[in-house]
């Protein structure tokens, strides 16, 4: 595995951890991380925001959700992890 | 109405626009891709004509015009980025002191955010909408306009906005 692999996991797998221990906001299931690069080629991270069934994402919900995907964002930018946190908001399969 | 608010009507109108017949669906799509990109495009613009009105407020339409050209999509991303770190770097934190503030950070993370979601509906025919993806894109779009407003006439916002435009010459400071 080459080392920025290996640094992409080591990210993973402490983004996923703060993950776990932030409480999610109501309509989330759970957030996945998936590894890739964005439009410019910089190494990325996509945090994959899984909603409940049956949720209305209505204007205010979407607000609510922005700011929670965006301070959760800033949380692991915070952590020190170097790979930017995009969010996707995706119905629950 | 200033171009950037005009771009999030526009988008909005794009979300609301009804579509019939055998080409539904693909009208659709084609609607929802040109909101994300006006989405992305009202912040750009917010931010560039805000920026040269305070660089250069004594000059004509046609030259403003010609400033906000200046402002590069790659750049300002990179820019973005400088101004997100935990604890700024030289110069910034010479200038700033360790932080930018929360709706700076907040301008700086959704300009990336929208940059890369523009880039996927402009270009990458492969990429599968949520359906929630373009509403939420403008509001982030529209949150991210109103924290501008909120700093822009600050002297972190002077800093951003040179950083903007100068960075490369600032990095000849760093150590």
């Amino acid at each position: 595995m080459m080392a920025t692999e290996d640094q992409g996991q080591l990210e993973k797998a402490k983004a996923e951890q703060i993950i776990a221990e932030t409480p999610l906001m109501d309509g989330i299931n759970g957030v996945t991380v998936e590894l890739g690069e964005d439009h410019t080629g910089d190494p990325a991270m996509w945090l994959i925001f899984q909603m409940q069934p049956g949720v209305n994402p209505t204007d205010v919900w979407l607000q609510r959700f922005n700011e929670f995907s965006g301070k959760l964002g800033l949380k692991l930018i915070d952590s020190g992890l170097t790979r930017f946190p995009y969010t996707r908001l995706r119905n629950a399969a | 109405m200033s171009l950037s608010k005009a771009l999030i009507v526009h988008a909005s109108q794009l979300l609301v626009q009804e579509h019939a017949g055998p080409r539904r669906d693909e009208m659709r799509n084609v609607c929802e891709r040109r909101a994300i990109s006006a989405a992305y495009y009202a912040l750009f613009h917010h931010i560039n004509a805000s920026a040269v009105s305070q660089i250069a407020p004594q000059v004509s339409d046609q030259t403003n015009h010609r400033i906000q050209r200046w402002f590069e999509h790659a750049e300002m991303k990179r820019v973005c980025g400088r101004f997100l770190a935990t604890r700024l770097e030289k110069p910034l934190l010479d200038l700033l002191g360790p932080a930018a503030s929360p709706e700076l950070r907040n301008v700086a993370q959704s300009f990336i955010q929208l940059q890369e979601a523009r880039h996927s509906a402009d270009y990458d025919l492969s990429y599968n909408f949520n359906p929630t993806d373009p509403l939420q894109l403008v509001q982030l779009a529209l949150g991210a306009m109103a924290s501008w407003d909120q700093i822009e006439k600050s002297a972190e916002a002077n800093i951003f906005i040179l950083s903007l435009l100068m960075w490369k010459n600032w990095e000849k400071e760093r150590p």
